[in-house]
């Protein structure tokens, strides 16, 4: 560090340092003291925060200036962060009379979270009028110093995107969602696993018996005959003026859902604001948007967009049930511009700052807009059906959408919470919102609760008309996740642990809480079930089966419990075993059986050193003896691993056979690689392994473009021995597709460094051979099984499962830019 | 070294030279504040230098020049409009917090050639080493020790510094500098 200097005056430090002698000065160096004795330093964590959040602000270059001024004229030493909107907020929500009424009816500082009881109940206005009144007084009232703390590091929006919940209802047919299989006599088709009979979720890939639809990767949607395997037509959705910027395009596709040849392709895309002009940080902050565009796939060789529109927000989660396409999504008000304090000498002046912006907020800083290609923005839910906890949950906005995908337009009723949508059950018809007292991410470690509590919300989506408002309940503790919440009976099904959401402590109580209507609006505790993971606190997988509910936990996930809810009024703990290893899944089987889908890991010696070596296991767990569980022999691949746990779509049940399908890959060792394979299990009493289809690679092609011979030692070194390097004469091209490589396109100054022939003369490739195919999805069209993997589709006889037909197909996993 | 450790070893006596150098505290602390905030930012790179001290302290003496530097400007604008006169270069940024500068002896400072004011900040109000005000301001140590002679030798015609001075230690001080360099003014 610093070389430092003894502040002594007395001492005869000139004489020990001759160096520094000239540079003592008495008068000054007391004065310096002075100034060093007045100064309190700075706390590396307010910096970390602060600078955190400047990376987030997204300012326009005139919002900017203008708010620079405005704060170092008004606020001396204030930080500025918020949305593009700041500077209208700063200018109209300095003053006004409204303004100042609500901020001089406020208490000195902000509401005291652990003084705050916890109220179930919501309410709704007749306007928005009245509403806004009510979100810029409990706004105010709960503002900090620092705005609304965002999400603690600022980096995500406010509620992130969950994955799909994975419940399931006390229904007879179990996975697999019915294709809408107009117009295929024979055969069976199977849509990718779902947990919810009837309710289609987003996927990668949709099949509708004739026609498999599918996303590359690159922006479109792509539409392939079941039958043939051949692409008949590719839809782009990604509009090509979308260059975005130097990290890639601005938009990415995420999934689809379909139904009659109408697609909702699902995106997501980032506004990513330029950097501040003379900021050397040079930071970029960007805002989430979700689209939705429309094909019209009823010419399956000709189909075209119908509409195409953003929503402000992130996709939580979306279900297509009986047409009807329910959207549940989340937003924060980045629009509202908020200042952090940089120094303790302004906090007072930035919470007044931050208790203008609420008290002069208007409703469009509260309710996400959306908006067509080409139009105005509207608001996504009209302000009578904006719910808003009696509690104060946040700012976020959860907003559940219905509109129905065969009109091929997007004509949205929406109804919303005030509260962030971070935990979320959507079932059949019901969706489940957990919502607490608000606290301040900043405040989050500091501050202890003894009984934290959180409120449940259920909505429900009607087969017409906007969703509704079902009633409020409260549970103890926080809820673990969304795969935690089921239906039982006539309950709503709750797994909790004590404390809040981000202190989860590992030896905590889990419990399991059933929640029934009380009359009106009220969601009561009909049970509780305590202590389900034994004092351990971590939970696994949990699936709630008919009667039964499996939880896997253990400190090794090793430990499966069963609790009997054949009784909902009094849940108990049942029987428990102990598995060679963690579950990943359990998939629900007729009778109350469920496939246990997990994995084990044992090590063996190659050569002199030992290695670890993974299996996956699957087993059929039968708990129709709620107290005695047992377990089936095993079927067990060695050096394998799936992806069933992290995305269950990787899962197939074939139920009228009696099959379980999905891919694995090989983890053996990389010097000796072979090929990835899918399962095909026969499941009775008993596990049988019915084939091991392997993913074959795609058949050989020429090279698509000339080889270029390397000679040049450094460079063949350089891009390995195994790389081809092609030349074609297409100057523009920046992608290649060669089956069985992976090509990346060589800038124009690498050209002219090793291949000086070729520079100015077309493109040049770099080709690797390409890792062996994995399977990603297992789809059956029309009786008929296909192994979709990220460089095949590859078709099986039904019956050997033998491979018929294998065509290239790949899906870019990074998308390059159009 | 971790990024507390640089703000726990660094933020008082950076403050304190900014404070020197704009003549308000709490500028001084919003100034050091940014510097760090962008020295986090990019802590990655920072860390693996050879001083990242001296990489926030440009930083941060950087922005309290350039602060400075307006300031006089928009003092000088604003007098002229108002008919006010001259303006005195030593009068602090912004009104808001004004350090105890009892003795005026910062108002001096100020009062100094941009270079020599951030040289005697960093070594009275900062409290540093030649080598590290050196490192600060990208140049020799030679040149720092010509830019403090040079900074005292018009200091000592200051009234603050003059009047304030107490009486052996002073003495003592000012008789081997004016002893040494005499001539390089």
């Amino acid at each position: 560090m610093s070389e430092r200097h003894d502040d002594t005056v007395d001492g005869d430090d000139t004489i020990d340092r001759p160096a520094d002698d000239e540079a003592n000065d008495p008068v000054l160096d007391r004065a310096g003291a002075r100034l060093r004795a007045g100064s309190t330093g700075l706390r590396a964590g307010d910096i970390e925060v602060a600078a955190l959040r400047r990376r987030t602000r997204r300012l326009g270059v005139v919002a900017a200036a203008a708010l620079v001024l405005a704060i170092v004229a008004v606020a001396g030493a204030v930080v500025t962060r918020g949305g593009d909107s700041t500077a209208r907020h700063v200018a109209g929500g300095g003053g006004g009379p409204e303004v100042d009424r609500i901020v001089a009816s406020l208490d000195a500082k902000p509401v005291d979270p652990t003084k705050v009881h916890l109220v179930s109940t919501v309410k709704t206005f007749p306007g928005c009028g009245a509403l806004i009144d009510d979100l810029r007084r409990v706004g105010a009232e709960h503002v900090g110093s620092r705005g609304f703390g965002a999400d603690g590091m600022a980096f995500s929006t406010v509620g992130r995107p969950v994955a799909d919940s994975a419940a399931v209802r006390g229904s007879p047919e179990y996975g697999a969602s019915p294709a809408m299989a107009d117009g295929t006599p024979s055969g069976e088709t199977l849509g990718t696993n779902v947990q919810v009979s009837g309710v289609d979720e987003l996927d990668r890939v949709k099949t509708d018996g004739k026609w498999i639809y599918d996303l590359d990767g690159r922006g479109d949607v792509r539409i392939t005959d079941a039958t043939t395997l051949q692409v008949t037509a590719t839809v782009r959705i990604i509009p090509e003026a979308d260059g975005g910027d130097a990290f890639g395009p601005s938009e990415n596709l995420d999934s689809l859902l379909e139904a009659d040849g109408r697609i909702a392709v699902f995106g997501s895309r980032t506004v990513t604001s330029k950097p501040v002009p003379g900021d050397p940080s040079a930071t970029r902050s960007s805002t989430s948007y979700l689209t939705v565009t429309f094909v019209d796939a009823t010419d399956p060789v000709k189909p075209h967009i119908t509409d195409r529109v953003q929503v402000e927000g992130a996709l939580v989660s979306a279900r297509l049930v009986d047409g009807q396409i329910r959207l549940v999504t989340t937003s924060n008000m980045d629009d509202l511009g908020f200042v952090v304090p940089t120094t303790p000498t302004s906090v007072a002046k930035a919470l007044d700052r931050n208790r203008r912006s609420v008290a002069g907020s208007t409703v469009a800083d509260w309710i996400p807009d959306w908006q067509r290609t080409g139009g105005s923005p509207q608001p996504l839910v009209p302000c009578d059906r904006v719910h808003v906890p009696s509690t104060f949950a946040g700012v976020a906005m959860t907003s559940l959408v219905s509109f129905p995908i065969g009109t091929g337009r997007f004509a949205p009723e929406a109804s919303s919470i005030v509260a962030p949508g971070d935990t979320l059950y959507a079932g059949l018809d019901d969706v489940a919102i957990s919502a607490h007292v608000w606290v301040d991410p900043i405040d989050r470690q500091r501050l202890t609760f003894d009984d934290w509590q959180t409120a449940i919300h259920e909505f429900a989506f009607a087969s017409d008309g906007p969703p509704t408002y079902e009633g409020s309940g409260i549970v103890d503790g926080s809820t673990v996740g969304q795969f935690a919440f089921g239906e039982v009976g006539d309950a709503l099904g709750v797994v909790t642990a004590k404390g809040t959401p981000w202190a989860q402590d590992s030896d905590n109580s889990v419990d399991l809480v059933l929640l029934t209507r009380a009359g009106g609006e009220r969601l009561a505790t009909a049970a509780k079930l305590t202590d389900l993971a034994g004092g351990k606190g971590v939970v696994g997988a949990v699936r709630f089966l008919p009667d039964r509910v499996l939880v896997s936990t253990g400190v090794d996930g090793d430990l499966v419990r069963v609790i009997d809810v054949s009784n909902p009024t009094e849940p108990r703990a049942a029987g428990s075993l102990t598995v060679p290893g963690p579950t990943a899944y359990f998939h629900p089987l007729p009778e109350h059986r469920a496939l246990l889908v997990g994995a084990r890991t044992d090590h063996v010696r190659v050569g002199d050193h030992t290695v670890p070596r993974s299996w996956v296991r699957a087993a059929v767990l039968d708990v129709a003896d709620a107290d005695h569980p047992t377990l089936s022999s095993a079927w067990e691949g060695p050096w394998m691993a799936d992806e069933v746990g992290a995305d269950h779509h990787a899962f197939t049940w074939w139920p009228t056979r009696k099959l379980a399908l999905w891919g694995v890959r090989w983890t053996g060792l990389a010097a000796d690689p072979q090929p990835n394979h899918a399962v095909v299990l026969a499941i009775s009493g008993d596990v049988g392994e019915q084939a091991l289809p392997e993913a074959l690679q795609p058949p050989a092609v020429p090279a698509p473009c000339p080889q270029i011979p390397v000679d040049d030692p450094e460079l063949r070194q350089m891009i390995g021995s195994e790389t081809v390097v092609l030349g074609c004469t297409d100057a523009s091209m920046r992608t290649l597709e060669w089956p069985r490589h992976s090509c990346s396109s060589v800038e124009a100054d690498m050209i002219r460094r090793y291949a000086p022939d070729q520079a100015g003369r077309g493109s040049v490739f770099l080709c690797h051979p390409a890792p062996l195919p994995s399977v990603q999805r297992v789809l059956v069209v029309d009786g008929r099984p296909i192994l979709l993997t990220d460089q095949t589709l590859e078709a099986l006889d039904p019956q050997t499962f033998a491979p018929q037909q294998v065509v290239y197909h790949p899906t870019s996993r990074f998308p390059e830019g159009p | 070294m971790e990024f507390a450790e640089l703000v726990e070893a660094e933020s008082r006596g950076l403050i304190a030279a900014v404070t020197a150098i704009v003549g308000d505290v709490a500028r001084a602390e919003e100034i050091t504040q940014d510097a760090f905030e962008r020295c986090f930012l990019r802590w990655r790179r920072v860390s693996r230098m050879d001083r990242p001290g001296a990489w926030v302290r440009r930083v941060a003496i950087n922005r309290a020049i350039s602060v400075r530097r307006r300031s006089t400007t928009e003092r000088g604008a604003l007098a002229r409009l108002a008919g006010i006169g001259s303006v005195s270069f030593g009068s602090p940024v912004h009104g808001a917090l004004v350090l105890a500068d009892e003795s005026g002896v910062w108002a001096a400072v100020r009062a100094l050639p941009e270079d020599q004011a951030a040289a005697v900040a960093l070594r009275y109000a900062a409290d540093l080493g030649i080598a590290d005000i050196a490192s600060t301001l990208h140049c020799t140590e030679a040149a720092v020790k010509s830019l403090l002679h040079r900074a005292r030798t018009t200091l000592r015609d200051s009234p603050a510094l003059r009047d304030t001075a107490p009486g052996p230690r002073r003495d003592r001080a000012s008789v081997q500098t004016e002893g040494k360099d005499p001539t390089d003014v």
